[in-house]
């Protein structure tokens, strides 16, 4: 072992290294025991002697309790600080469909609605039409990646065109659940839609690989950096799937914030603010490099459980007669079986809509477009994994649903049933009743 | 320190009667800190209070600013008592260093806005204080130790490791001190580190009162 290795442990330990010094990023003062040793020894030599060459003074009480003050009043404001804000500026019809699900009906008054609604057409990269749509044509369900993002794109308009007095009467929110669920608190409804939104929104991005505008100077999709690549000191890199789970077998290092550097290669990464994966570039000199930790320095997460039942929201805007549902977690139907939606309105009357499953769609990418009569159906993605820690179902997939004309809707159900009737009740997917 | 009793609460080493060291060198309060139990984070406090208050005044010669660090010291051990891992380090180093973090950020806050450290006289003195017969319970033994290894220590050896230990420059800040390449700062600064260990565990094994 080199005698500057040692050294560099010491001054790292002493936080005495000037900035820009090689040592601030190198992983081995971190993993190897040696240095680890080392680094520990000299902590505890300069806490003995600062430790003992401080005149002693009794600590003030005031700090104490203002310490307490604050503590006492951490907690409570961390569970307000609901985090969906940086979402809206992602992208624009997820914008638009998140301002729809959290308006507050009570106090819709109270929010400004120019700060919800143009952030959902503020997208910087992407212009979407904005033409006005019919909202009560039926449409036409297609789909493969070209189609659906031609889907997406009508979306993003219809929402975007729903003006703020449409918007200031207020959503209904109604949360649907495999048979026998407990309805979900509000928050957790909150957290959950945006949750699927955003699910829903990493699929389109994948659909739009290769955009024009992406300034990244190499796109990956899955994978790791090869051996020798040489990056251009301004060069950006994008990875759409960055291996955040494999982070300590990379040999990365992890901030507190979910950022990782890549010492080997001089490269920091950080998550994409529009949601595209992870974008790697060179460490600049104002990096602050000790922020990041090796993988022993920090304890495995706590990864949620698995998430594999079905469940959705109905997000009903009385302003436009317009539901959107959206459903995750839907599972292919069985062989023989084909699947449907029913909804009752609020006159009662109820409507029962076939819909394609994505798995079963994609065997037919190139199939003729099927009519349907009321019910939109937009599948947004299916059979990939999306975010930290969330599994997914054998062919799993997000459905998008909108129903124009929807009437109050009172409940809502997807069912599955089989093309030659049996005589045996439907399969409920998921339902849900106000 | 292998073979020391470090700064882990030296009382707790002699009197130990009950096998609940941890509790006295902080590893079981900073588990129930982890845990949000603010009560245990209180206790920290009246525990080692006294000398994290000391330390921050002894650096940074300024009540108020002192005051400042060892709230936010305290604050910082709450939010991230949870990252505290016994087997990297004892407890009482842990809670030090976040307070040296701190008052470091005061001293290259201060010394960018002027330049009081030119003047190496400022620094803290490196010396162990007279408690005037009021003894340090908790870390008699430490004290003891870090007394006579300070006495034994070269004043070459003494000179650099005060420089490095209450400068708040950079290595690259002592090298131009001491007009030598940054790689021989580095190499000072770590043998000194090396002898002042040596020191201090041999204190620990013969030089205890």
């Amino acid at each position: 072992m080199a005698r500057t290795e040692l050294d560099d442990a010491t001054a790292r330990a002493l936080d005495i290294l000037p900035t820009g010094d090689d040592a601030h990023g190198d992983p081995r003062l971190l993993r190897d025991e040696r240095m680890a040793k080392v680094a520990r020894d000299v902590g505890e030599c300069a806490a003995e002697v600062w430790l003992a060459t401080s005149p002693v003074r009794a600590a003030p009480a005031d700090v104490l309790a203002s310490v307490m003050k604050k503590v006492e009043a951490e907690a409570p404001l961390a569970q307000k600080n609901v985090r969906f804000f940086p979402w809206l500026a992602a992208s624009g019809w997820v914008a638009a469909a998140i301002a729809v699900a959290l308006w507050p009906r009570e106090s819709a008054s109270l929010v400004a609605p120019e700060v919800t609604v143009p952030v959902a057409g503020d997208r910087p990269t992407k212009a979407f039409p904005r033409e006005p749509v019919e909202l009560d044509q039926p449409r036409v369900g297609g789909q493969g990646p070209r189609r659906r993002r031609e889907e997406l794109q009508r979306m993003q308009s219809r929402l975007a065109a729903m003006d703020d007095q449409a918007l200031s009467v207020g959503p209904r929110v109604l949360a649907l659940g495999v048979p026998g669920h407990i309805n979900p608190t509000v928050s957790a409804t909150r957290q959950r839609v945006l949750e699927i939104l955003k699910s829903a929104l990493l699929s389109t991005m994948e659909a739009e690989s290769g955009a024009p505008d992406d300034p990244a100077w190499l796109v990956i999709e899955r994978g790791w950096l090869p051996e020798g690549l040489v990056i251009p000191s301004d060069g950006v890199i994008r990875h759409r799937h960055f291996p955040e789970s494999q982070w300590r077998e990379l040999a990365l290092m992890r901030s507190d914030d979910g950022a990782y550097y890549d010492a080997s290669r001089e490269m920091v990464w950080v998550e994409d603010p529009e949601g595209r994966g992870y974008i790697g570039r060179r460490v600049v000199e104002e990096d602050d490099l000790s922020v990041f930790r090796a993988g022993d320095e920090v304890e495995e997460e706590l990864l949620p459980p698995m998430r594999i039942e079905p469940e959705g929201y109905l997000i009903e805007n009385p302003g436009t007669n317009l539901a959107e549902v959206v459903i995750d977690q839907v599972p292919p139907p069985e062989p023989g079986s084909e699947q449907f939606v029913v909804w009752t309105d609020g006159s009662g009357a109820e409507s029962m809509m076939k819909v394609d499953h994505p798995a079963v769609i994609d065997d037919q990418e190139d199939a003729a477009f099927v009519p349907v009569e009321s019910v939109q159906e937009q599948v947004i993605e299916h059979g990939r994994g999306h975010g930290r820690g969330r599994g997914r179902g054998q062919g799993a997939a997000t459905m998008v649903i909108s129903i124009p004309n929807s009437g109050g809707v009172v409940a809502f159900k997807l069912i599955e049933r089989p093309v030659q009737a049996n005589g045996g009740p439907d399969k409920v997917i998921v339902a849900g009743a106000r | 320190m292998k073979g020391s009793n470090g700064v882990r609460g030296d009382k707790v080493q002699r009197f130990d009667p009950d096998g609940q060291k941890d509790v006295w060198d902080g590893t079981w309060l900073l588990g129930r800190v982890a845990r949000r139990d603010t009560e245990a984070l209180a206790q920290l406090y009246r525990m080692w209070g006294d000398r994290l208050y000391s330390m921050a005044l002894h650096w940074i010669s300024d009540e108020g600013a002192a005051k400042e660090v060892l709230q936010d010291c305290f604050l910082k051990i709450w939010r991230k008592a949870s990252e505290f891992k016994p087997a990297k380090s004892q407890a009482f180093t842990w809670c030090v260093m976040i307070l040296r973090g701190l008052c470091l950020d005061v001293l290259r806050r201060r010394r960018r806005r002027s330049a009081v450290w030119e003047d190496s006289e400022k620094m803290p003195a490196m010396e162990v204080p007279d408690r005037n017969g009021v003894e340090d319970l908790f870390f008699r033994e430490t004290v003891a130790r870090v007394r006579k290894a300070l006495d034994d220590l070269e004043p070459r050896d003494a000179e650099v490791i005060r420089v490095a230990l209450f400068d708040p420059g950079t290595l690259e800040d002592h090298a131009e001190r001491w007009q030598v390449p940054v790689g021989t700062a580095k190499v000072r600064v770590h043998r000194a580190m090396v002898k002042l260990r040596e020191l201090l565990k041999k204190g620990g094994k013969h030089g205890q009162d």
